[in-house]
This record gives C-alpha cells, structure tokens and sequence, in this order.
C-alpha cells in the first residue's frame, strides 16, 4: 500500500534532516573550539552560508545545520506530493502545492 | 582578552543548553512543548531579546518534532492526511505569526506572551480537572476526503478506527494555533492538540502524534521570517536544539514515573508565575 511506503518515506526524510542537521552544528561547535573562531549572535544571511562552509568556517556549518533543519519539513512534504501524484489524489496534490506555495512565501519574504 | 571571550561563549551555550533541557524535559511532560518554558526563561533570565528567544525555541521545536515523530509515524499513531490539510491552515498562520510579531515592539510582544502563558495556565488547570472527550465514536461519520485513521493502541490492545469530525470548524481555530506558534515559537500544540481531541473527536495519540508531526512544519514556515530580519542567534539556537530534544526523551521517561497531578499543579503555577514577570518586564519597557 502506497501510504505506508509514505510514512517510511517520511521517517527517512526527517531522520535524514536531523542527523545531518545535528552533525553540521556539532562539526560547528567543534571546529570553533578547535580552532579558537568566534561565533556571532546573528546569523548569517543565506546567501553567504555556503561560502562560509566553504572556509571551514564555524559558524557557517552551525548556521548551514539550522537551515537544514528548517527545509527538513519542506523535504517531507515534496515526498508526499510525489505520493499523491503517483495516486492521482488530486485534493492532495493541491493541498501539497498550496502548502509549498505558502512556504515559498515565506522564503520569498527571506530572500527579499 | 579573546580567550575570555570564547570561554563566556562557551558559558552562554553551556547555561542555556541546561535551562533548555530542563524546559524540554517539563514541556514534554505536560505535552506543551519547550518552548513554552524556555522563550520567557531566555527573556527574563538571559536578557535575550524576545524575538530571538522565539527564533530559537521555533527552530528546536522543528529538530523536535523530525526526530521526535519518527516512531509515531512507524506506529500509524500519526494522521498524515489530516495533517496535510490542516498543516496549510497553521502553516499560513504561522507566517503571519511571524511578520505580526516582527513588526510589534517588544514591550507589546512580551504582553501577549503574558496572555499566552496565562491562557496556557487555565487550561492546563481546567484540563486537569475534566476528561478529555477521546471516546471514539461507535458509529463512523462520513470519510469523503479520506481522513480517518486506523492504529493498533498497545495500552488497550486493540486496533482503534476513527474518523475526524468538524474539519471545516477546525481549520480557522488551527490557523490560530499557527499564528500563536509564529508570534512566540511553542509549536501550536497547546492549541492543536485540544483541539483535535475536543472538537474533533480524535483519539488522544492521533491527536499528539500529528500534532508533534505538524508542529515542524509550522515552526520551520515562521523561523525562515526571523532568520532573515536576524534574530536567529546561532549560538542561543544551537544550546536550544541539543537542550529541547534531550529534554524531550528525558521527559517521556520521567512522565511515567511521578503523580500527573502534583506535577500539573506545580505547573500551573509556574507557568502563571511567568506570566506575571512577563507583564512586569512589558510594562517596565513601556
């Protein structure tokens, strides 16, 4: 049955997230102990994370694992519109759409 | 002079991953969540400003809710389909939660939280004193969207079938339960998971696994508004993260052990304690 291969779908999409998501801010918290960096009080902005990440910077990693984590649910909810879609359940399909759209609002009001 | 610095950091994480633990463990212990605790304890303990406490305690209640509802899920206790549906009503309310609560001053925002708590307070106290109405009803209503559940409930040893009831009416309240999660980072589950109980007939673990499973989603739509105005502070979130989420398995396991009812009352009175300090503290920033 297709809705339980969505709820396993699901477990591995939010076990995925956090552990990675976790693993990025203890690398973070390491890495500034480790090499003596500081980390700020704000965020960096999104654009600027990976560059961070990139410099093998602390807080680029700790801020990297709190935007995984955030996009972690987003992830479950495109598993689930690729489900409803294989169903032709079209009431959730347009649930799910809307739900992104709604989202996508709310990272447009992020990036602007 | 940098070494002190980084040694008050390391402080700073230390001190508010404990206080976070311990907010995480009493939360989950009253099925509140964190957030309730640990928002006004960052405010009025650690002198964080509150949008940044609310910033911290959304983004621990999302790593809650991923690693929390995974064997809700494995167990069908979780309502998918129904957590989709009302998911676009909190998750909308949410955003708004949180433009809303950017734009107030602070002083305005830390009243609200006041109510907030205040509220949380009377009905933990009338909950704790009226049954919740979980009996599931013998004959099934109509299921034309597919919304009814089916589980195997290990403490009756029986397989439990239900069907929501009241949709259309709880879609608006869980919209209020979004906007309440956006504007002080607890999640919504105060509010969803009476709801789903209440009004809408569900069994009690239906309602608190697709509570826990909707609340990440919730949380996560609004924390993207305060990460971007820069009230997400990592180090304040990190300690938030690690603490919440272990003091959320801690307070699964304390739960079964202590009276409910001693514990309720003790909250109860912690939670209209806080409400009080943080009226003081809005008025005093007024």
């Amino acid at each position: 049955m297709r809705l339980t291969q969505l709820y396993r779908r699901i477990v591995l999409v939010l076990n995925a997230g956090f552990i990675v998501s976790v693993g990025l801010m203890l690398v973070g918290i390491i890495v500034a102990i480790v090499r003596g960096q500081t980390v700020g009080q704000t965020a960096e902005p999104i654009a600027e994370v990976l560059p961070a990440v990139a410099r093998f910077d602390a807080q680029g990693m700790i801020d990297l694992g709190i935007l995984v984590l955030l996009v972690t649910p987003i992830a479950y909810v495109l598993v689930s519109l690729v489900t409803f879609l294989r169903q032709r359940d079209a009431l959730f399909v347009s649930v799910c759409l809307l739900l992104l759209s709604i989202i996508a609002g709310s990272i447009g009001l992020t990036l602007t | 002079m940098q070494v002190e610095e980084r040694s008050d950091e390391l402080g700073e994480l230390i001190a508010v991953g404990i206080v976070a633990v311990v907010a995480g463990t009493l939360g989950t212990m009253l099925g509140l969540g964190g957030g309730v605790f640990l928002v006004p304890i960052l405010s009025l303990v650690f002198g964080v400003q509150l949008e940044t406490a609310v910033a911290a305690s959304a983004i621990a209640v999302v790593a809650n809710s991923a690693s929390g509802s995974a064997n809700y899920l494995r167990a069908r206790f979780t309502n998918v389909r129904l957590a989709m549906l009302m998911l676009v009503a909190t998750t909308a309310g949410a955003v708004i939660g949180g433009v809303v609560a950017i734009g107030l001053p602070e002083a305005a925002l830390k009243g609200l939280f006041a109510g907030l708590l205040l509220f949380v307070a009377v009905v933990m106290y009338r909950r704790s004193f009226l049954s919740i109405a979980s009996s599931v009803a013998i004959e099934l209503p109509d299921d034309p969207l597919r919304l009814g559940g089916r589980f195997q409930d290990p403490s009756v040893n029986a397989i439990v079938t239900y069907v929501p009831r009241n949709v259309r009416l709880g879609m608006p309240i869980a919209s209020l339960g979004g906007v309440a999660s956006g504007m002080f980072g607890i999640g919504g589950g105060p509010i969803t998971v009476p709801l789903m109980t209440v009004l809408m007939q569900m069994p009690v673990k239906a309602a608190a696994s697709t509570s826990s499973f909707m609340v990440g989603l919730t949380a996560s739509a609004s924390a993207f508004i305060y990460y971007a105005n820069g009230f997400v502070n990592p180090r304040v979130t990190v300690a938030a993260v690690f603490g919440i989420v272990l003091g959320a398995r801690l307070g699964v396991r304390v739960a079964t052990r202590v009276r409910p009812q001693l514990l309720v009352s003790i909250f109860i009175v912690m939670l209209a304690t806080l409400s009080i300090l943080m009226a003081t503290d809005a008025i005093g920033l007024i």
